[in-house]
């Protein structure tokens, strides 16, 4: 789906890279065959995050950044859904090669996946320990006592209080913040290369997520894992993530490092999406009637429906005949700062 | 008692020391196993024209407080007084002029409208209620709200699903909007949408409040959007209010500990942010069944000294116009320790 001078691969390539990726997704399109039509819900994404590196994935509501996380894992349901082009390279190896039982020593050993609503991701019947030990048990092959010995260690690394009696417990008799700390203590369990975590926190309240937060830097400073952030919160996207991926309409609208993003954002939308959250200390200080939120006008686009050219050109304030004609190539203006938009340039210079 | 009284304005409505407390049931007779107390004690005032901002997490009571606000929970103990009058004996019939008055905006937007009536008529259904006008008027009535509320009036006959979650909060708005209300209390209005439409709805309810002089009782968990929207800010913890104060006052001089963990917690959508000094507060929020004695803060209080154990703090006014509900002011330890850094 590129076109023109499109830089293909990942901005951060050449941004300093002293690590390789663990993982690197290349040109990812997954698709949705329904009866409305063929739903682009991933259209050409590229990102890679190495160990030890956190790398955000913000976006709104069907942007297509849970679809990529899922494609990972090759968890997308097909039917409807369907990989149709692309590369996923975990230490260079092609995930979409392999078969599915190769995928299985994959999933929750290489790469562990942390889902939003922890109550729909632990199975209510079993205890937490045992849940945790099943998969050190599959992947590991350790005994049912050694794996729940390993368990409860996980337990205990989670700062889970009283981590022997918990094990225990069933995932209805603990707080949601305790549940999410499971998750965590399972995604981790088999100490993955790669955590992608799909918004961990949405469900919890401020200081319960400062909490668990923290703990995920905790986690990856001593086990050096290559984290995935998936949210849309900008504020956790600041103050957890290395290098930050925009995503609009299924594709990377925006590449750049977490304070380059922040100071100099490149792309109308980023801008519109940075402009529109209402900011503590500003808000704190000022009249909200003399300091109104900016606003993007309109929607986001349906995915089966998507306007000619660029995708964010109905919403955009700079939106030119050029953008309703034709998508704009991803191109790095600056090492490591790519943007998908015609009028990259002209903005960055005024920027503010 | 609260600040702005002094002045000689009458506020539109005021509460004191509401308390709402649910019992809990159990068995074939229903005997009680236990009481949830979900507000314990809670007053304060709003005037014309302002909004207050009603912010903690989740189980701290706050949309309980909105609710029996408009007595559509009965509160358990308390007076809940509306431009002078107590209500808070009102029956149905009693209540009537006064539900006019008082509106409320929910949180989910899906499940806030009726999937079986248009969006029309949603909107116009409080006028049928309350026996405003004839049809053709509720129509000319309804069309002019949708079109306040940024929604085309050709749309009147669609159907909820038809509308995205921006639009189905624009029409719950409308509907808020359909008798001429003086206050309307927001149950987490934009919390389930995305932040560009957010923004949308914030800056409308902005408007809407210039407009037509509306008071507001915003109830949220997002501090940031709290403190945008608010003239003055209430932070509950656990069934009691712990701070009460102007919006800049809270941000730049937090008074209780809990606001100052609260605020330190709210992620900062800032290339700097990351290296601003925190304070991460330890444990969950308590249960409001056994709500532990004393300050219902102390087991997660980072300052917490042996009084706050056993006594339970009074919401008293610190420092003019900004009440907190702490011991440690009266204890002249100074707090907070450091101010919070941006």
């Amino acid at each position: 789906m590129n076109q023109g001078v499109s830089v293909g691969t990942n901005a951060a390539d050449t941004a300093g890279a002293s690590r390789p990726a663990v993982l690197e997704i290349e040109d990812l399109q997954t698709h949705f065959f329904t009866q409305v039509g063929v739903i682009r819900a991933v259209d050409g994404v590229s990102y890679a995050v190495r160990a030890g590196e956190t790398l955000g994935v913000v976006g709104e509501s069907g942007c297509g950044k849970s679809v990529t996380a899922l494609s990972v894992l090759r968890l997308v349901a097909s039917p409807p859904g369907r990989i149709v082009g692309g590369t996923i390279r975990l230490d260079g190896t092609n995930l979409l090669d392999l078969a599915e039982s190769e995928m299985e020593d994959i999933r929750g050993n290489e790469i562990s996946m942390i889902f939003q609503e922890p109550m729909t991701s632990l199975n209510p019947l079993m205890t937490v320990g045992r849940q945790i030990s099943e998969a050190i048990a599959l992947h590991q092959g350790l005994s049912p006592s050694g794996a729940m010995d390993k368990a409860v260690e996980m337990l205990r690394r989670v700062s889970i209080p009283e981590p022997e009696r918990r094990a225990h417990a069933y995932p209805h008799q603990l707080s949601g913040g305790m549940r999410q700390r499971v998750m965590i203590a399972m995604a981790l369990s088999c100490n993955p290369k790669v955590l992608i975590a799909d918004e961990p926190t949405t469900a919890l309240d401020v200081t319960i997520q400062a909490q668990i937060l923290e703990l995920m830097r905790e986690l990856q400073e001593t086990f050096g894992t290559a984290i995935v952030l998936i949210t849309h919160d900008m504020g956790v996207v600041a103050e957890n993530a290395d290098r930050v991926v925009v995503m609009y309409a299924g594709r990377k609208v925006e590449e750049a490092s977490a304070k380059v993003l922040f100071e100099t954002p490149g792309h109308p939308y980023t801008r519109g999406l940075l402009g529109s959250i209402p900011k503590l200390d500003v808000a704190a200080r000022l009249d909200a009637r003399r300091n109104r939120l900016s606003e993007i006008k309109g929607m986001v686009p349906s995915l089966h429906n998507l306007p000619k050219g660029c995708t964010f050109a109905p919403r955009c304030e700079f939106a030119t005949d050029q953008c309703r004609a034709a998508y704009p190539p991803l191109v790095q203006h600056l090492p490591g700062h790519a943007i998908a938009c015609w009028h990259a340039d002209k903005l960055l210079a005024g920027a503010p | 008692m609260i600040a702005a009284q002094v002045e000689g304005v009458q506020p539109l409505i005021e509460v004191r020391d509401l308390k709402k407390h649910f019992p809990i049931l159990k068995g074939l007779f229903s005997r009680s196993a236990g009481t949830v107390y979900a507000v314990d004690g809670v007053s304060f005032h709003i005037n014309p024209g302002e909004t207050l901002g009603l912010v903690g997490e989740s189980g701290c009571g706050k949309s309980t407080v909105g609710r029996t606000l408009l007595k559509l929970l009965e509160p358990t103990a308390g007076q809940i007084i509306v431009r002078g009058e107590d209500i808070t004996g009102h029956d149905q019939g009693q209540m009537l002029p006064y539900r006019r008055q008082m509106q409320m905006i929910y949180q989910d937007p899906y499940a806030s409208l009726n999937p079986r009536m248009s969006a029309g008529e949603i909107v116009g259904e409080p006028m049928v209620i309350h026996r405003d006008g004839d049809a053709s008027e509720r129509r000319d009535r309804v069309a002019a709200l949708f079109e306040r509320v940024g929604l085309r009036p050709d749309l009147m006959d669609h159907y909820p699903h038809e509308f995205s979650g921006g639009q189905r909060q624009r029409i719950g708005i409308a509907r808020a909007l359909a008798l001429s209300p003086e206050l309307v209390v927001g149950d987490e209005p934009v919390s389930a949408l995305d932040v560009s439409i957010q923004a949308q709805i914030i800056n409308l309810l902005m408007d809407l409040q210039d407009e037509f002089n509306l008071s507001y009782l915003f109830v949220a968990h997002d501090l940031a959007v709290v403190e945008h929207l608010s003239h003055r800010v209430a932070v509950m913890y656990l069934g009691r209010i712990v701070e009460l104060t102007d919006k800049t006052s809270l941000f730049e001089m937090p008074l209780h500990p809990y606001t100052e963990a609260l605020l330190s917690a709210v992620p900062i959508p800032k290339a700097s942010a990351r290296s601003r000094r925190r304070v991460i507060l330890r444990g969950d929020v308590p249960s409001p069944i056994n709500p532990p004695a004393g300050c219902h803060f102390h087991e997660r209080c980072l300052y917490a000294h042996t009084r706050c154990r056993e006594e339970s703090p009074a919401l008293r006014e610190v420092v003019p116009g900004h009440l907190a509900a702490c011991h440690l002011h009266d204890a002249g330890i100074k707090f907070p320790l450091e101010k919070p850094a941006f």
